[in-house]
């Protein structure tokens, strides 16, 4: 399901239910060259992070997931559309705020970049540009995450004499030290083993829950899918699905109650409920008009309905029940009228897409017109 | 921040130990070179202010058209020194007599340059106690101290005079074989200049002798002035006296001029000088070289504490304590390098060649001075640290 990311030219710096957001991204274009020679590499990208999640970022090589990467690490220069990293608009900063932007965002790298002259703790250390209480400070933390990472007994070890496993650990604790609520990681499992792999990214999960930060990963590597809260495709330039897991999992479990979806397997679920979009909706506000021409599916996530059938109230739907089916499959027009009982939240199936997922899967075309047919 | 840069700036200096050491001995070699031309430089100086420094005067009179002392001082009348102690406030005029000769001795296979001077017995004209002391010595004829400070050729003289109490030396004539012999009964410690090897010291009639220039043409004239009067009254009014027959100088003036006259109008200032400059170039390549090659070697981790959000003081900082680290760690070693060759320079040629301390610490500001333009220029290469090149 569609999450912060949408084609809206109206995102703001809060994510939907209300939450600040470290990263809000808006229209955002991206050209590579100048001249005859401009090449655009990012197409209207529209992204809202929320704090604590860690969200990953995917797709194949040369879709731009790197360049968005940077740009959210405010370490390219921003062209086009609207980009607010920590609540600041990038847009506005001058050089000097853009590079003291960068001191509160935590980066991970694929070769870990350490300095290869510095131990384990002095390159820790590296990240604290404060006085000197700070910098005590930042050496304890250090030391502390050095511990969590198992590297207790590596803190005067240089790069050289670690391992690649280890390396990355130390690049994640530098990149967490300073506690940042955005840390960018740039396929920083790609050249560990299962078991590094698993440490890195549970790391980066723990600190994520612990302390509220945001972390993206740009990544191929699959292992790490069943750690993300989200995660995010990009093809040629442009975010093609953003799916919150969770959510997409509750998504799927209430489909899967419903009798007309029982019989999908997983793969047709998901991908119903990746195309599905919040919706929320407040006391007395009508969802649907008898007599309209029906162009959205409604699933309630949260809250209860009236259902009004030429005006006599004949039901009320709540928690994982649907409701605006029927238009999209028979005549077209809405057979009830709907007013939210109280507040609450819906998500949102396009009549395109309801469509679309009839069309390509006979199996579930099948038994929504039986449905209606025994009705 | 200056902490964090000095230490970042400590271990990538340390980091490579070979191209340390290759870097330091470049630099070295730079600083050593400079250290020897500003040695060199002042030897000369040094050297050829010896007897100006060691005249017994306030007030120095010579000819009008005299320049320096690196030549025969052309003569004037000693009348005007003469006329020169009628002044109130003069408490002595002396003349004092100047000549270059050759002379040679039966262990010499040529004959060497030497300064002959020639001072009255009726006072002091140079402050020199070995001079002072022996003013009865060289009353009698033919009789001449030696600079025992004189170049090698002059050793064997010298070893004879502090066997035997004397020694013999001859001063030749082409085509008239030996003119004249001098006993040397005497030695005194002065130094050699860079063009002359050795002074010899007798009386004025004893130079009148061997010179065959008449007493009343003197050299200089050299003027004390009474306790309480003013140097610099008594110099105006005795170039007053003497008008446009003499020039006057004070001390201090004529030590000045000297030293100028090697300064401005002789190469060999010059030629020190551009020495010192290529000097001061070929440190600033070798500088330049190693912090390229520090600045290349971790670039990557430049670009890192740029994404780290390190602002370009911080690179200026690093950068500077790195070129500072690498002229320190040059320094030390070349100035003591510096002291062992001057040793060995100043043992052979028997010039004034000393490690002065402001010249240590004018070579240090001009190697520092190095450190800073090679620091400058090299943070330019530090542009290319792009964090975008970070990402995979």
């Amino acid at each position: 399901m569609k999450s912060g990311a949408s084609g809206s030219a109206e995102q703001l710096p809060i994510s939907q239910n209300g939450s600040y957001s470290p990263v809000v991204l808006n229209g955002l274009n991206y050209y590579f060259g100048s001249g005859e020679f401009r090449t655009q590499v990012l197409f209207n990208n529209c992204l809202n992070i929320e704090p604590g999640k860690l969200v990953v970022m995917t797709g194949p090589s040369g879709s731009g997931k790197t360049t968005l990467l940077t740009l959210l690490g405010a370490i390219r220069t921003l062209q086009e559309g609207e980009l607010q990293i920590l609540g600041r608009d990038v847009s506005t900063l001058s050089e000097g705020e853009i590079i003291d932007l960068r001191r509160e965002i935590g980066f991970i790298f694929q070769m870990h970049n350490l300095f290869s002259s510095l131990s384990a703790l002095e390159n820790v250390q590296m990240t604290c540009q404060g006085d000197a209480a700070e910098m005590e400070q930042n050496r304890s933390d250090g030391i502390a995450l050095l511990k969590r990472l198992g590297l207790e007994k590596r803190l005067n070890y240089r790069p050289s004499e670690l391992s690649g496993g280890q390396r990355q650990r130390v690049a994640v604790a530098r990149a967490l030290v300073g506690r940042p609520k955005l840390i960018l990681a740039d396929e920083p499992t790609a050249a560990l083993d299962k078991v590094s792999c698993l440490e890195v990214i549970n790391m980066l999960k723990e600190w994520a829950n612990e302390y509220g930060s945001a972390v993206v990963v740009v990544t191929h590597d699959n292992r790490i899918l069943d750690s993300a809260d989200r995660i995010v495709k990009m093809v040629d330039g442009a975010i093609v699905s953003d799916v919150v897991l969770q959510e997409a999992i509750q998504i799927c479990e209430f489909l899967r109650k419903l009798s007309i979806f029982s019989n999908l397997n997983n793969s047709e679920l998901s991908l119903i409920s990746e195309k599905m979009k919040k919706r929320p909706f407040v006391e007395g506000e009508v969802l649907l008009q008898q007599g309209d021409v029906g162009e959205e599916f409604f699933l309630i996530r949260d809250g209860e309905v009236d259902v009004f059938v030429d005006s006599s109230k004949t039901e009320i739907l709540s928690t994982g029940q649907c409701f605006g089916e029927r238009a999209l499959l028979g005549d077209g027009k809405r057979a009830a009228t709907i007013i939210a009982r109280k507040n609450g939240l819906a998500y949102v199936l396009s009549k395109e897409w309801f469509l679309h997922a009839v069309s390509t899967s006979p199996n579930f075309e099948m038994q929504i017109k039986n449905l209606y047919f025994n009705k | 921040m200056l902490q964090r840069s000095f230490f970042l700036a400590y271990r990538q200096l340390t980091q490579r130990v070979s191209k340390l050491v290759a870097a330091i001995l470049g630099v070295g070699v730079s600083i050593i070179l400079m250290f020897m031309q500003t040695g060199f430089e002042n030897a000369l100086y040094d050297s050829a202010l010896n007897v100006p420094e060691a005249l017994n005067a306030d007030i120095i009179i010579s000819a009008k058209d005299f320049s320096t002392l690196s030549y025969v001082p052309p003569w004037f009348s000693r009348d005007l020194v003469k006329e020169s102690s009628g002044i109130d406030g003069v408490e002595s005029a002396l003349p004092f007599y100047a000549f270059n000769l050759q002379i040679k001795n039966s262990l010499m296979t040529t004959a060497k340059p030497i300064w002959l001077y020639g001072l009255p017995l009726s006072g002091v004209t140079l402050n020199n106690p070995d001079v002072i002391r022996q003013m009865d010595v060289i009353a009698y004829p033919n009789s001449v101290l030696l600079d025992q400070a004189s170049r090698k050729d002059f050793s064997p003289i010298v070893q004879d005079v502090l066997t035997n109490g004397r020694s013999e030396v001859v001063i030749p004539v082409a085509g008239q074989g030996v003119q004249n012999t001098l006993s040397v009964r005497g030695l005194f410690t002065l130094g050699p200049t860079f063009s002359v090897d050795a002074s010899l010291i007798t009386s004025d009639v004893n130079f009148s002798q061997i010179t065959s220039q008449p007493l009343d043409r003197v050299s200089f004239g050299l003027v004390r002035i009474s306790p309480g009067y003013n140097v610099a009254e008594i110099k105006n009014k005795l170039q007053e006296l003497l008008g446009s027959r003499a020039k006057v100088y004070s001390k201090s003036d004529f030590i000045l001029s000297e030293r100028l006259y090697y300064q401005k109008h002789t190469p060999i200032g010059y030629i020190f000088r551009i020495g010192l400059i290529v000097g001061i170039v070929v440190g600033i390549v070798f500088i330049l070289q190693a912090l390229h090659g520090i600045i290349s070697d971790n670039m990557t981790e430049y670009a890192v504490l740029r994404a780290m959000g390190y602002q370009q003081s911080f690179f200026w900082m690093l950068i500077g304590n790195i070129a500072a680290g690498f002229v320190i760690l040059a320094y030390i070693p070349s100035l003591i390098i510096t002291i062992f060759l001057y040793r060995i320079a100043a043992e052979s040629t028997q010039l004034p060649i000393n490690l002065k301390l402001h010249d240590a610490i004018l070579i240090l500001m001009l190697v520092v001075g190095m450190g800073a333009v090679s620091a400058a220029v090299s943070i330019r290469k530090l542009r290319k640290a792009n964090p975008v090149e970070l990402f995979s």
